[in-house]
């Protein structure tokens, strides 16, 4: 009705995209602009060849229309990346990679693959890092009980996927421990009868 | 930059108090504030541009906040009706001053990323308001809960899922089974959201070890 199915459990992946476009980026302006006042700030003078922050949603239509190219943000590099695959494999998961990496990585690799060096290498350690990371947090999932989940570190894509899974588990399980809870009470109550 | 931000707070939160006095001297009402003057929102306009990044991240969390809680949060009237305006000024002044084609688009995307918030913030809303209308019109802070447009439409969604189920086979049963609302024992007919639904958080804050009990 209001809300179409796909978007009642959790979000959908393009509106995932959407909370990472607000972020901030680095780009290099091709033309000269104004300053540009927005509703959610100014967006400053654009002097060519001088680099400025922007927001992602921005940069990215500027890459589309040739205006500007775009400065590779610091963990999306071969090492940066290849580093955090290392480490996952024992049981730690490392936070070097941000909060929307997912999302970013992949608009980034799709407009601006030119301004990333080593674009087809990353995505496909990107691709392996997030197998990895998927099978991490089943293992992590299998030991769900229904008082309380934590998992260090995870991307908002992998909380999104197990949200709605999660949340029905919980509800089901927390369902079955309060019917155990009253049959252990009846139990009990009925031998203090008897005595 | 925190300095900005500092200010860009300070500034939010007198442009608010001010609406809020301009409002109540004109209309000396509860009117909303896109009802002000015009004149007034333009020598604002250079208030609006530097306080808004910050409603609009504001905004953005509580859309997440909205989606994710399983119950209708309060209605931040405070956030939205000042950002409905920002956007009809932002669409004049696009119309009658900006030249260039692209600096152009530019606005009109950032408009568009701004209504896209706006209307699936409104949209999750109204889904819990026809998932549960009983329920919310029973909250006693009716008002704070909701916007009137939203009162409105809650009222009259209600009077028509009544209408509609007492017309189509209520009307054939005896009279004792015509209550939409009854309470028999602990079941009650009125569908209330489930407020022990698990939430997802996030620790701003490292607060160590918490001990969670199963009620």
């Amino acid at each position: 009705m209001a809300l179409p199915r796909t978007h009642q459990a959790s979000f959908t992946p393009g509106e995932i995209e959407f909370f990472a476009g607000d972020e901030k980026i680095m780009i290099i302006p091709k033309v000269k602009m104004p300053k540009m006042k927005f509703i959610s700030g100014d967006v400053g003078p654009f002097q060519p060849p001088l680099p400025i922050e922007v927001t992602i949603w921005l940069s990215l239509i500027m890459k589309k229309n040739n205006k500007c190219s775009i400065i590779c943000p610091d963990w999306l590099t071969v090492g940066n990346v290849k580093t955090h695959v290392k480490h996952i494999r024992p049981n730690i998961i490392n936070f070097i990679l941000p909060f929307h990496y997912m999302e970013l990585a992949q608009m980034l690799l799709e407009t601006a693959a030119d301004d990333i060096p080593n674009a087809e290498t990353i995505r496909t350690i990107l691709k392996d890092l997030r197998e990895t990371r998927q099978a991490k947090s089943r293992m992590g999932v299998k030991i769900l009980d229904d008082t309380w989940l934590g998992m260090n570190n995870l991307s908002i894509m992998e909380i999104n996927e197990i949200r709605p899974f999660f949340s029905r588990a919980y509800h089901e399980m927390s369902k079955l421990n309060h019917a155990e809870a009253t049959t252990r009470e009846d139990d009990t109550q009925e031998i203090t009868q008897d005595y | 930059m925190l300095n900005k931000d500092d200010s860009q707070d300070n500034t939010f939160s007198s442009f608010s108090s001010f609406t809020q006095q301009q409002t109540s001297e004109h209309l000396g009402s509860e009117e909303p504030s896109f009802l002000a003057p015009r004149n007034l929102l333009h020598e604002q306009a250079g208030l609006l541009s530097l306080s808004f990044s910050a409603s609009i991240a504001q905004l953005t969390q509580l859309w997440m906040n909205e989606r994710n809680a399983p119950e209708l949060l309060f209605y931040e009237r405070h956030l939205v009706e000042p950002l409905i305006e920002a956007i009809e000024v932002q669409a004049e002044f696009i119309m009658e001053q900006v030249e260039d084609k692209f600096a152009s688009m530019l606005f009109q995307t950032e408009i568009e990323r701004i209504k896209y918030l706006l209307k699936s913030y409104l949209r999750t809303r109204l889904f819990k308001i026809e998932k549960y209308p009983l329920y919310i019109l029973r909250q006693p802070n009716l008002k704070d809960l909701l916007s009137s447009q939203e009162i409105v439409y809650v009222r009259r969604y209600q009077e028509l899922i009544e209408s509609h189920y007492s017309e189509s086979f209520l009307y054939q049963l005896p009279l004792s089974q015509h209550k939409q609302d009854e309470v028999s024992g602990d079941l009650s007919m009125v569908v209330e959201p489930n407020l022990d639904a698990p939430v997802f958080c996030k620790a701003l804050v490292n607060v160590g070890h918490i001990d969670v009990h199963s009620e």
